[in-house]
């Protein structure tokens, strides 16, 4: 996480948060996770409606 | 032998001057673009506004949105564009560390001078004007959603250009300009104007309302609040998409491109602050920021008007760092920033503040989420070019966050007040209560009516 740089003319190739460490796949993981819960969320809000409905 | 190599030098030089001219035609172009693709930001916040009024009042809330945008291109041409470059220091007028600011290069700014109109010798200052001009309307606009359907006309305008060619004018002279004290001496690092840009003008706003009061039946005498529905939300998402859109512009005028006598590096695009990035940082970032922000949204609220909304937050939450965040974490950033959103809305409107459109929320506290967190994210990048310079830091970004809610509540709060001891702030109550667009627009938005649709779900 962060930067180590003494200058920005030191900043080449990859130059995102985290590039060559680890903390990219806890980012990615991450995002995934996000994306499960929202739809299993999102897919139990509008099974809960439709049962609402059918009451 | 001599002769050929005068021959060979001459057809260097040729290609040397047509290499120049290309390259300053590109980057001539490349601003110029950034300026019609803004305007599309106000063509949204028109749409987003009008429909978020009640069919009472869209006109009048059309006219004002038009009149921001209007009054904003004089003004900052006036003095705002001077402001950015006297300022950098603080309030001395001083020279800057890169001799790029102070009383005396702001000179060249004035309206009277060589640079300010058309000039065969200066194809940057006109382009870079028309973006900054921009960025200024964008401010105003955000203001204005906030403020419908009860703010006088001529009052809301004087605010308008108090915020966009001043306040936050100000704020990106501290922290944006190369020489702004807030960059050279804590670190701030602000790519994308989360905090100088959105969360400014989302404190204006919030400075305003207190003043300006709530809409006549937003509160019960219990003091719970009551929902007023806009006429037309499929057109304030529309608006809302519009506003995404040239969102691109107003992120791509904040990139330095290369080649040119004031850019920072020969071969390599940078940021405002001469830190190295591409246009593919933009591409990356943006898409994975706004769709975090509409899956965090949607996660927390289920509606359209929060999704969209939630998109523009995704962004705003990572524009401090777009131009370095890795895509998943812009992600997650964004999800967070679109998941914020409700729960922040709705502690502003049960505390009296009735913020039509969630312009505070949105822009203010979600601008100051992001400049703030790319404190952690983005700890120890350098801020400008150069051995020995400040390092974006949590506590810079920190400092960033509150000199920022200052310069936009404080002009906001203090402005609004002198309107309203003035009679000029809040339109008459027969007025409001009749609708803004029968008392004093000439058309109507409407004229053959509006069927209504079927109502909400809960």
């Amino acid at each position: 996480m962060g930067f180590d740089l003494a200058n920005v003319d030191e900043m080449t190739g990859p130059i995102f948060t985290g590039a060559g460490s680890s903390m990219s796949t806890v980012w990615f993981l991450l995002a995934v996770l996000v994306c499960i819960y929202t739809l299993w969320s999102g897919y139990k809000h509008e099974h809960d409606a439709y049962k609402k409905l059918k009451k | 032998m001599e002769e050929q190599l005068a021959e060979l030098a001459a057809k260097v030089a040729e290609l040397e001057a047509a290499a120049s001219v290309t390259n300053t035609m590109f980057a001539e172009t490349y601003y110029y673009l950034t300026i019609p693709l803004m305007v599309i930001i106000h063509a949204g916040f028109l749409a987003y506004e009008m429909g978020a009024s009640r069919q009472k009042n869209v006109l009048a809330s059309g006219i004002k949105n038009i009149l921001a945008f209007a009054f904003m291109m004089p003004t900052f041409y006036f003095f705002g564009w001077w402001v950015y470059w006297g300022f950098p220091t603080g309030i001395t007028f001083s020279e800057g560390a890169m001799g790029i600011s102070g009383a005396e290069y702001a000179a060249f700014a004035w309206p009277w001078t060589e640079s300010a109109g058309p000039n065969l010798d200066d194809q940057a200052t006109g382009v870079f004007w028309g973006a900054f001009a921009l960025f200024a309307a964008t401010t105003a606009s955000i203001f204005s959603g906030a403020v419908i359907e009860r703010i006088q006309v001529v009052g809301f305008v004087i605010l308008a250009v108090v915020l966009g060619s001043f306040a936050w004018v100000v704020a990106a002279a501290w922290g944006w300009h190369a020489d702004g004290w807030l960059v050279t001496q804590w670190g701030v690092h602000d790519f994308g104007a989360a905090g100088l840009v959105h969360a400014v003008a989302g404190f204006f706003a919030l400075g305003v309302l207190i003043n300006l009061g709530p809409r006549i039946g937003k509160y019960n005498e219990d003091g719970s609040a009551n929902h007023i529905a806009g006429h037309n939300m499929p057109f304030t998402v529309t608006g809302l998409m519009l506003i995404i859109v040239g969102f691109w512009g107003f992120l791509m005028a904040c990139v330095i491109v290369p080649g040119e006598g004031w850019s920072w590096y020969a071969d390599k695009a940078t940021t405002i602050y001469g830190t190295p990035m591409t246009l593919s940082s933009l591409a990356f970032n943006i898409l994975m920021g706004m769709s975090g922000g509409i899956i965090g949204a949607w996660a927390i609220a289920r509606d359209p008007f929060f999704m969209m909304s939630g998109a523009l937050a995704g962004i705003i939450a990572t524009a401090s760092g777009l131009d370095v965040y890795d895509p998943s974490l812009a992600f997650v950033m964004g999800a967070a920033g679109g998941a914020l959103l409700k729960p922040c809305y709705n502690f502003l409107d049960k505390r009296g503040i009735d913020d039509a459109v969630g312009a505070v929320t949105v822009h203010g506290t979600i601008g100051l989420f992001g400049l703030i967190m790319f404190g952690i994210w983005g700890s120890g990048l350098p801020a400008i070019q150069g051995d020995g310079v400040a390092t974006v830091s949590l506590v810079g970004q920190l400092v960033g966050a509150v000199v920022f809610f200052l310069l936009g509540f404080v002009p906001g709060y203090v402005v609004s007040w002198i309107l309203n001891a003035l009679g000029m702030l809040r339109v008459a109550e027969e007025a409001e209560l009749a609708g803004l667009d029968l008392t004093k627009v000439p058309l109507q938005a409407y004229p053959e009516g509006i069927v209504p649709s079927a109502p909400a779900a809960e």
